[in-house]
């Protein structure tokens, strides 16, 4: 049945590409320049009636295909915007006047264009230059840091393409996702960002809001990253190469101590993970079991060892796109290549992305026929696991002894007298101990995925003011993970093993709109859609573990000792149908109205449908009344929606899982008995505003968002029969604002400043969770749990603390360590920022552009788990005070709390392993302030220009420098506050064995042929 | 005319979009999962959730046997000493996160598997199944009430957010109860579950023997706080006819490489070795099972008396621990450790034939009819237990039986003997027996500390030596853990219930690893 549905919905696209009639249609082309004279690279021009569109080169030369009598728009991010008619002419050059952003062209729901003053809703177009040079090496997205007000982005330790997190507008969602949704040349991604190309990549805008959602579905209600590809251009050909090198390193370590090695009270160990040994000196230190490390061993510090077991990490990225195109074809290629080593040794990427666009101009411009593919193979080598699991290297990097060399340490193993493999540890056979370089030449594992993006759309004229687009799209990644450990791998393999994950997942959109777009008269503009999508999502993987090898080091599932299989599956699909209109009058009040309506497989079927709307309003009011003259542009706009949305597959019923060897379980959480539909509303008001003759613009916006009827699991007494039941429930509000403000300080020809800051403050509340329940606490560990409290911000992170007097005075135990609650009761803190602001100055003098970004967090605390381990390791700078006669809790450490009666010196080694260490670490000792600001982007870049080039075979030529993340302006917390080891949720403000954030260098050189 | 195309055009997507939802039913049933309607119709099915039942109710999976009794009982119980620096309750701090996931494990993993056999079974007229399931509710929950006093018991699966605590008292006269009705259906013979049931292979006889042994072991245990309920339960149970007194009847729970033997996985992780007060006792009998539970030290001999078993004392600072331990002390024997190491990956031990006998020995010591003299079922005890254990003949047991050696010290004289008990039953000291029975008991359970360490708080017996150091004001050194504290997520969860249950006669408002609990009145 499903089959015949899609085989007729195929039969529309194919129904609707046959029968059509040519017209005359030419190519217009021209040069688009500032007020100046200068050269626009990268403007956009898009023939209205069309939507067909293509961008600028280096020179600002553009070339399009339209017909006389369709109007050209020309934009550019910060000129204004100008609309031509093509008549009899070929050439159109224009000259656009800076300063007004609010006549920007802005991209919006389903790759439609809309101009930015027509909008509702608070969209910031982001400053993609420097997109494909500054290349970060984890994810692409890093790189709109400190660029979108109030984004907020995170990275995950996996070390070359790492998942990052990114929030705007603050947590919402208790048990499911709080990101915002991918849309790429109007098609959502159900896959991550990481490995598309930013070479490929147009433009970039950020809808903040959940106002997207009516026109991409629920998914969309945490706001919305557009990503627009490039695309060829009709009467030009060009060949572009984008070659960038980089280097990076750690910018933050832990400070360590270098007067104390292996040992415990005092006395040496060779066996000893600790370094509560003696005074460093000279005396031999002998720990290895190595035939081969002969010799002494001094007892002295290494103060570098924990940094020599980090490379520099290196990435090179080339790409050579093509542009060409003629009226009725236009075509562009794409391939890049990335070549990443991280700064763990052995941690690699390889990249191949293809892209190709095609758009086919037919029956005289009446139907447009999209198609674009887009091929993404990766291998990764060695991603690194996360958190304290025994196979991530920084586990055990981070815990070297003060005493260890480099050099025996990278001696990982040795032959045995019995000719056995084994690792070279100082304390063999340790649970939870290993040789950090034995764990990456010993524990591996390989990562290929294969991606396939791609879409194909159909747009058919019908007449002047109506059109019908529909489209397939597809979004398909089979991935496969093969993990290798080696005998001698302690605990998790200690007869070595193979494991491997085989998975698809796919993602499938087929939509259709309708559009209907008239000037019902000189004042009244109207634009009308109607729409709808059809979505599968489906995976399925199977997981294979050998339970140790047979035959020593030999990666096969034949080789198993004990083999067992897993095998999940994941299966949803959703129909919707929706409305979205525009009503402008005098192209300066908008009101926007749009309504959706879902059904989901994933809800009972009888309940399964769910509806949400926006409506919003904007008013250009300096068209309308008078304004001081310094004002030159004043736009108020407000806007309400609401946005439902479904839960996870399986969900209804609890079900009884088969489990290897042969045993049936019973799932543990009971289903929703009465479940309805998860619902966000959201308000949100603004202005933008620009002063100056166009030289200053301010965007500003309040919101306030409720997200209610949430689905979550609800920890339920477990002798009740189930430990944890679904229930609707919760209302998290996030209340805001957010200011952009551009600033041209400098606008003389040769030398050109602009300033942009932005800013942004969010506040949470938990207002409700559910009957009954003032508290819920989820992703806990031995260090931490988080929670959510009614009347509190989203988040709380709770974990043991001091106990305290009436007034606040720490209790001491008799031995001089402070008494520390028995259970995580105390509220450490919380990760979310006060506010968050980024500053962007960008110079130009002649050739020259100079541009760099300070990026502001301020406020939230952070607690790192791998800092409770290393105090109570002996290895922290601060575990060095008083290993002769003690110290004293609120005199020598801990001095700004006090006391509850006078402590006994203790010493360090009791004192730390007492607070600090895995299994019962006091959260609230290590709780840190996540304020920081840092030198996020710097870059400095010289085109040549046209005279110098005259002789060779290149169109431009750019160079440039671009360093990302150089340094702290200030941090207070003693790691970096960003860095996390998954996005889930509950990882917010928690450092478990992170790998350190990065500072990079890099070179770039663009040539255009 | 075109126009009027493409509006029928629309049209038809509409339809085709709209009107699928048809199979969304399918689309969202997991081809992977068993629905309960299923397990319903299937025996064979149930038979599997019947045996992860048995499995998880002894804590089988490896992380769950640590955090619920290898981090608690077992040292508790004097068998092992902790060798890993961060492994607090050896110093009898009870740290709240294991314990936590150790009430889940129960309460979570293992009661609802135990509820649906047992509707499941009794929906379907399976009686003898229905039985058996019985049998396992009362060999897990008391493992449960032991560790806590008061539980959730009876109103287990009220699908409420408060689940009501039994007091222990009526928990116990409910286990003898269901032990009846139980044993009642069992004598009829027969089987069920034959396919998966990884105790007895479905035979129902068997299983009889297993509930009539759970009674006497439970009779025992309310010796002290009602001894006619204690007599009454226990001579019933010897007037069965069905109790496990050969060991080709043992209770255990059978193992596979995917379902191991915990211990067979953790002690991998060289984190405990053998205890003081075993080497002590070993030692000092010549014990031969000295050389089958446990391993020589790594570094050999370090005491100085000539025999390379060292024992460590329980208790260590963190400071001490900060050094290896683990060469200069035995691990448990390689008959316990990893397959590929020589380990034997043996059953899960739920109840043996040897406590039997010590069960019936304290029984007849304490007046109660059962058949025999607790000299006869003393020594028989031993017998049973050397014999499986070792293999040895009946000279050599008959000369442990008669021995008169007494235990030693640990560290080569620097500390005295743990007790000064022999092996030679004493008949006119009824106290000094009573510690022989217990002490041998406790060396004929090993290694299940869980039930060790139960009878350690209800007879104080064996003797232990003082822990190094005590980190819980509560419990001195010289003094065991009494029971374990409320978890966390009780008081979370289930708040009202679990401070009802703390401010019961039977707590009598104290929540501490000290309070005693019900059946501890000795």
């Amino acid at each position: 049945m499903r089959i015949v549905s899609k085989a007729k919905t195929f039969l529309c696209l194919i129904l609707l590409s046959t029968g059509f009639v040519f017209s005359q249609q030419r190519n217009v082309s021209g040069t688009v320049t500032d007020d100046q004279g200068v050269p626009l690279p990268g403007a956009t021009v898009i023939v209205q009636e069309t939507n067909s569109g293509t961008t600028t080169d280096f020179d600002g030369n553009y070339t399009i295909s339209a017909e006389d009598g369709q109007t050209l728009i020309i934009s550019f991010v910060g000129y204004a915007t100008q609309e031509i008619t093509v008549s009899n002419s070929s050439s159109y050059n224009v000259a656009l006047q800076s300063g007004n952003a609010l006549d920007e062209v802005v991209v919006t729901s389903l790759g439609i264009k809309r101009q930015k003053r027509e909008l509702t809703y608070a969209t910031q177009n982001v400053d993609s230059e420097g997109i494909d040079e500054s290349r970060p090496n984890g994810n692409l997205v890093n790189s709109l840091q400190g660029k979108v007000a109030g984004i907020s982005i995170q990275t995950t330790s996996q070390g070359v393409s790492s998942a990052s997190k990114v929030v705007l507008r603050g947590n919402r969602s208790i048990a499911g996702s709080s990101q915002p949704l991918y849309i790429v040349d109007g098609v959502p991604l159900g896959g991550d960002i990481t490995d598309l190309s930013p070479d490929d990549i147009a433009s970039i805008s950020v809808l903040r809001g959940s106002n997207a959602a009516a026109i991409y579905g629920a998914r969309a209600n945490n706001g919305a990253i557009i990503i627009t590809t490039k695309s060829g251009q009709a009467g030009s050909f060009s060949v572009n190469v984008n070659s960038t090198l980089t280097m990076e390193t750690p910018n933050i370590l832990f400070d360590y101590q270098n007067e104390y090695g292996q040992g415990s009270g005092g006395v040496f160990s060779s066996f000893s993970t600790d370094s509560w040994g003696p005074k460093l000196g000279g005396s031999q230190a002998h720990w290895s079991f190595s035939p081969d490390i002969s010799g002494s061993i001094p007892y002295q510090a290494n103060p570098d060892n924990v940094m020599d077991f980090f490379n520099t990490g290196m990435s090179l990225a080339n790409n050579i796109s093509v542009t060409s195109g003629s009226e009725k074809m236009t075509t562009y290629f794409g391939y890049t290549n990335d070549i990443r080593t991280g700064i763990v040794p052995g941690n690699e990427l390889e990249r191949h992305n293809i892209n190709l666009k095609i758009d086919n101009n037919m029956l005289d411009g009446k139907l447009k026929l999209s198609s674009r593919v887009n091929y993404i193979k990766s291998t990764i080598d060695n991603q690194l696991a996360q958190w304290e699991s025994f196979d991530n290297p920084l586990r055990h990097a981070y815990r070297l002894p003060r005493n260890i060399r480099t050099q025996d340490a990278e001696v990982f193993e040795f032959v045995d007298s019995s000719g056995n493999v084994k690792q070279n540890y100082w304390k063999p056979r340790d649970n939870g101990g290993a040789n950090p370089y034995w764990t990456i030449n010993r524990n591996l594992n390989e990562v290929l995925t294969d991606r396939v993006l791609g879409y194909t759309s159909l747009t058919y004229q019908i007449n002047d003011d109506l059109s019908l687009l529909v489209r397939s799209s597809i979004d398909n990644t089979n991935f496969t993970r093969e993990s290798r450990f080696y005998n001698d791998s302690y605990i998790i393999a200690d007869n070595g093993n193979y494991q491997t994950s085989n998975s698809r997942s796919l993602e499938w959109n087929n939509d259709f709109l309708l559009t209907y777009d008239k000037d019902l008269s000189d004042n009244l503009s109207l634009n009308l859609n109607i729409g709808g999508n059809n979505r599968v999502n489906k995976s399925k993987g199977v997981n294979t573990n050998n339970g140790g090898l047979n035959a020593p080091n030999i990666f096969a599932l034949s080789n198993a000792q004990n083999l067992t299989a897993s095998q999940f599956i994941s299966e949803r699909e959703v129909n919707s149908l929706y409305g979205f209109g525009n009503l402008g009058y005098k192209n300066a009040l908008f009101v926007d109205l749009t309504y959706r309506s879902d059904w989901s497989s994933t809800l009972p079927v009888e309940n399964n449908r769910y509806d949400y709307y926006s409506a919003g309003l904007s008013a250009i009011l300096s068209d309308f009344i008078t304004m001081p003259s310094f004002i030159d542009f004043f736009k108020l706009r407000g806007s309400l929606a609401e946005v439902g949305n479904d839960t996870n597959p399986y969900s209804l019923e609890r079900l009884a899982n088969l489990e290897s060897g042969g045993f049936i379980s019973l799932q543990t959480t009971a289903p929703a008995s009465d479940l309805r539909p998860e619902k966000t509303t959201s308000l949100e008001l603004g202005f933008d505003t620009t002063f100056f003759n166009q030289r200053v613009n301010l965007d500003f916006t309040y919101y306030k968002s409720n997200s209610i009827d949430q689905l979550f699991r609800q920890d339920v007494p477990q002798a009740s029969g189930v430990t944890s039941k679904f229930i609707n429930g919760g209302d998290i509000q996030n209340e805001g604002i957010e200011a952009v403000l551009s600033v041209g300080l400098l606008t003389n020809t040769d030398l050109k400043w602009d300033v942009t800051f932005n800013y942004a403050a969010n506040r949470s509340e938990v207002i409700r969770l559910a009957e009954g329940l003032e508290s819920l606490s989820y992703g806990g560990d031995f260090m931490r749990r988080y929670q959510l409290d009614v009347g509190l911000p989203w988040g709380s992170i709770y974990s043991r603390g001091f106990e305290r007097d009436a007034q606040g005075r720490v209790l001491m135990n008799a031995n001089g360590t402070p008494v520390i609650t028995s259970g995580q009761s105390v509220n450490i803190g919380n990760f979310n920022p006060d506010w968050l602001g980024g500053i962007l100055n960008s110079f130009s003098y002649k050739n020259f552009n100079f541009r760099f970004l300070i990026d502001i967090r301020q406020g939230g605390e952070v607690v790192s788990f791998t800092k409770t381990i290393l105090a109570s390791d002996g290895l922290l700078a601060e575990t060095a005070i008083g290993r002769q006669g003690g110290i004293r809790f609120g005199t020598d450490v801990y001095t700004n709390e006090t006391p509850a009666s006078s402590p006994t010196a203790v010493d360090p080694e009791t004192f730390w392993t007492s607070i600090g260490g895995r299994n019962s670490p006091a959260g609230e000792a290590f709780v840190e302030d996540a304020s920081n600001i840092r030198l996020r982007e710097m870059s400095l870049s010289y085109g040549f220009g046209q005279s110098s080039l005259q002789n060779t075979p290149f169109e431009n030529v750019k160079l440039s420098l671009v360093g990302r993340n150089l340094f702290f302006l200030s941090n207070n917390a003693s790691i970096d506050p960003e860095a996390i080891h998954g996005t889930a949720t509950a990882n917010d403000g928690y450092e478990a064995f992170s790998l350190p954030t990065t500072r990079s260098i890099g070179l770039n050189l663009k040539l255009g042929f | 005319m075109k126009y009027l195309f493409s509006k029928f055009i629309l049209f038809v997507s509409l339809i085709v979009l709209v009107g699928c939802t048809e199979d969304f039913e399918e689309i969202n049933t997991n081809p992977l999962s068993l629905s309960t309607g299923k397990l319903a119709e299937s025996q064979v099915l149930q038979g599997q959730a019947f045996a992860q039942a048995q499995y998880t109710s002894m804590m089988g999976l490896h992380w769950r046997f640590q955090i619920s009794q290898s981090l608690f009982s077992d040292l508790w119980a004097g068998y092992y000493a902790t060798t890993a620096v961060g492994f607090d309750s050896d110093r009898f701090t009870q740290v709240g996160r294991w314990a936590d996931l150790a009430w889940g494990s129960f309460y979570g993993i293992s009661a609802p598997q135990i509820k649906l056999v047992e509707d499941l079974a009794r929906e379907s007229g399976n009686t003898i199944g229905e039985a058996m399931a019985k049998v396992v509710r009362v060999n897990g929950y008391h493992r449960i009430t032991d560790y806590w006093g008061p539980i959730p018991y009876s109103q287990y699966g009220n699908e409420e957010l408060s689940v009501p605590y039994d007091l222990q008292s009526d928990i116990y006269q409910n286990f003898f109860t269901t032990l009846d009705e139980a044993s009642s259906a069992l004598s009829a013979g027969g089987s069920s579950f034959a396919g998966s049931d990884r105790m007895y292979g479905g035979n129902a006889s068997k299983w009889r023997k297993l509930a009539e042994s759970l009674r006497l072991r439970l009779a025992m245990r309310v010796k002290y706080v009602n001894p006619s309920l204690s007599k009454t339960q226990a001579e019933k149970a010897f007037s069965s006819g069905a109790l496990i007194t050969d060991p080709s009847d043992n209770a255990t729970v059978s193992t596979d490489g995917t379902n191991r033997n915990p211990l067979e996985t953790i002690t991998d992780w060289g984190e405990f070795r053998m205890s003081a007060t075993m080497e002590s006792i070993l030692k000092g009998y010549g014990d031969p099972r000295m050389q089958v539970y446990f391993d020589p030290a790594a570094a050999g001999d370090s005491d100085g008396d000539g025999i390379p078993y060292e024992g460590l004392q329980n208790g260590q600072t963190k400071v001490t621990l900060g050094t290896s331990q683990n060469a200069g002390h035995s691990d448990v024997n390689v008959f316990y450790r990893d397959v590929a190491k020589g380990g034997k990956n043996p059953p899960i031990d739920v109840l043996r034939a040897s406590e039997v006998h010590f069960l019936l020995a304290e029984a007849a010591l304490a007046g109660y009819n059962v058949g025999g003299s607790a000299k006869s079922y003393y020594e028989s005890g031993i017998k049973v237990s050397m014999k499986e254990r070792t293999g040895a003949s009946d000279a050599d047991i008959a000369a442990y039986t008669s021995s008169l050696k007494t235990p030693v010290s640990f560290d080569g004289g620097t500390t005295p003997a743990v007790s000064s008990i022999p092996v030679k039953f004493n008949e006119s000291n009824n106290e000094i027996a009573l510690e022989q029975i217990i002490t041998q008991k406790w060396l004929a359970l090993f290694p299940n500390g869980w039930e060790a360490w139960a009878e350690a708080r209800r007879t104080g017996y064996p003797r232990q030596y003082p822990r190094a150091a005590s980190d819980n004001p509560d419990v001195p050194k010289d003094k065991i853990p009494a029971r374990m504290i409320y978890t966390s997520s009780e008081f979370t969860t289930n708040g009202e219930a679990v401070k009802a249950a703390i401010s019961s006669s039977e707590l009598g408002g104290s929540d501490k690893n000290s309070t005693k609990l019900w059946w501890n009145k000795k």
